[in-house]
Order: structure tokens, then sequence, then C-alpha cells
């Protein structure tokens, strides 16, 4: 491998590594979530943990976190001041 | 091309789900998803999750931030997306560093595999957090040499037949090693516990 700065030979190498996943056949997909002892087909797979629960809801954006949801659980993209540490949370 | 409809958590568990039901992907998509999400959370710091990753790349595309291009499969899209948000979040990190001058930023570095424009100074943080991954990287596949090859040949935009004459393989080594780097990866991508 041509000798880059850390950061960028992992970004080729990650992109590499993106091309062989989306290349992945649902058949490999499925066969790897098997040796794991996972089934996808089941209600509540492990598989899913992340994707459809066990997932905290808040979003990313270029200033930090912002909520998902308003007070009328739509999505906003509302971004939101981060509480310095010398300031006590509300409610307090 | 029709807007996006609003996207309404109340009714959506997570955005991966809303796409479930929009019939955007579909449930084999969404593993494939977490996998490539795995993979870019990688070289992160630990604030940024996978998760993070994967479901914000999935509501831009619900909210109409993101249009899907024609042409171009779901999948290959949102992993494009979640490259951007990563490219976002170490430019962000730039910025905040304060240490580029806008000169670099002007000149631009090289677009590795059609991706984001490589970030021409990489922060010290940047730098580690990229050693650690290469060297997790690099231990999936320690007992692999067929393995380590084709990687550094495919992370050198080698094309198949160049990484085959480069490494004395022939084709059918070059296809099962490549099953044997999807394989890795995906147990990898699909396992419980976090990296």
């Amino acid at each position: 491998m041509k000798t880059l700065q850390p950061a960028w030979t992992l970004e080729r190498l990650l992109v590499a590594l993106e091309r062989e996943l989306i290349e992945a056949t649902d058949e490999e997909i499925l066969a790897a979530a098997k040796e794991l002892g996972m089934d996808p087909s089941m209600k509540g797979s492990a598989a899913f943990f992340g994707i459809k629960y066990g997932y905290l809801a808040r979003m990313m954006n270029l200033e930090g976190l912002r909520p998902w949801v308003d007070s009328t659980g739509t999505l906003t993209g509302t971004r939101t001041r981060r509480r310095p540490k010398s300031e006590p949370p509300k409610g307090l | 091309m029709s807007l996006p409809k609003p996207l309404d958590l109340r009714s959506a568990g997570t955005p991966a789900e809303e796409a479930l039901a929009r019939a955007l992907v579909t449930h084999t998509d969404l593993l494939r998803l977490k996998t490539i999400a795995r993979l870019h959370a990688r070289g992160l710091p630990p604030s940024v999750g996978w998760s993070d990753l994967l479901q914000e790349a999935i509501a831009r595309v619900l909210d109409g931030s993101r249009r899907q291009p024609e042409g171009v499969p779901v999948v290959a899209f949102l992993a494009g997306v979640m490259r951007s948000i990563r490219a976002e979040h170490w430019r962000r990190a730039r910025r905040e560093s304060g240490k580029l001058p806008e000169m670099l930023v002007e000149l631009g570095g090289a677009a590795p595999l059609g991706g984001e424009p490589l970030d021409p100074t990489p922060t010290p943080e940047r730098s580690i957090l990229a050693l650690q991954q290469l060297a997790v990287i690099d231990r999936l596949f320690a007992d692999d040499l067929p393995a380590q090859q084709v990687i550094a040949g495919l992370a050198d935009e080698r094309s198949p037949e160049e990484i085959c004459m480069l490494y004395g393989m022939s084709k059918t080594e070059y296809d099962s090693t490549r099953r044997r780097i999807r394989r890795v990866l995906l147990r990898e991508g699909l396992r419980s516990i976090q990296p």
C-alpha cells in the first residue's frame, strides 16, 4: 500500500471495504447472521439492534447533536446549544 | 419527483424503521447498512456511534435533505451519505482545531475512490484514531495473507487483474479471497458487542 497519512490510508481502506459490503449478497449476509446465532427473520432479532431498537433517539448535525423530534413528535432538525459544564441542568 | 412525506417519528420507531415502512430498504439492506455503518464509524470518536451514522443518513434521505440520484442503488447511496457525514464530522473537528489555513481547504485533496475529498490536514486526534483502527483491521485479517494482499490492492485502487498479477493469484483464488473478506466484515459488522 502506498505511504499516506494514516487517516487517508484508513479512508481509502474503508471505501474499498465498503464496496465489498455493498456487493455482499443477501445469502452472505444471512449466513453471517446465522453463524453469529442470529435469526433476522425473528421478531426482536439481535441483528437489528441499533437499527430498529436499542438506538438512543438523537441525531448529529454539524453543530453537535440535535434532538430527533420536537414536542409534537415531528423531526425538527433544530440545533440546540450544548449546556456548559458550569451550567446546572434544567429543572434543578 | 415528488417531495418526500414529512417524517413523523411518533409512528416510526427509528428512521431505519420508517425507511423500511416506506419500502425504501429491505430488512437485508438494513443489515448490509449496519455493517457499512460500523465500518465507517471506525476512526470516529466514541461519542459518534455507528447507529448515529446510520440513522442520521437515513433521516437525511427521509426528510429530503439528501436526494437519491436516479440509477444509484439505495444502499450505495446511503453508504455515500454516511461517508459524507463522517467527512462533515472531521471538517468540523478541523475547523474547531483552528489549525488549518484557508488556503489548504481551497487546495483540497484527491478524492479516494470517488468518495469525499481527502482532508488535507488530519487532526492529531484523527491520525491517532486512524492508526488504532488500521491496527484493528489488520488484526481481522492477520492470518490471511491473500486477504491482506487483496485489501491492499483494492485500497490502492488496483483492478482485479492487476491484483492477481501482482500477487500471483488465480481469478478463482481472488474471488474466494474476496468472499472470505466479506464474511469477516459481515460477521464483524453484525455481531452484538461493540468493537
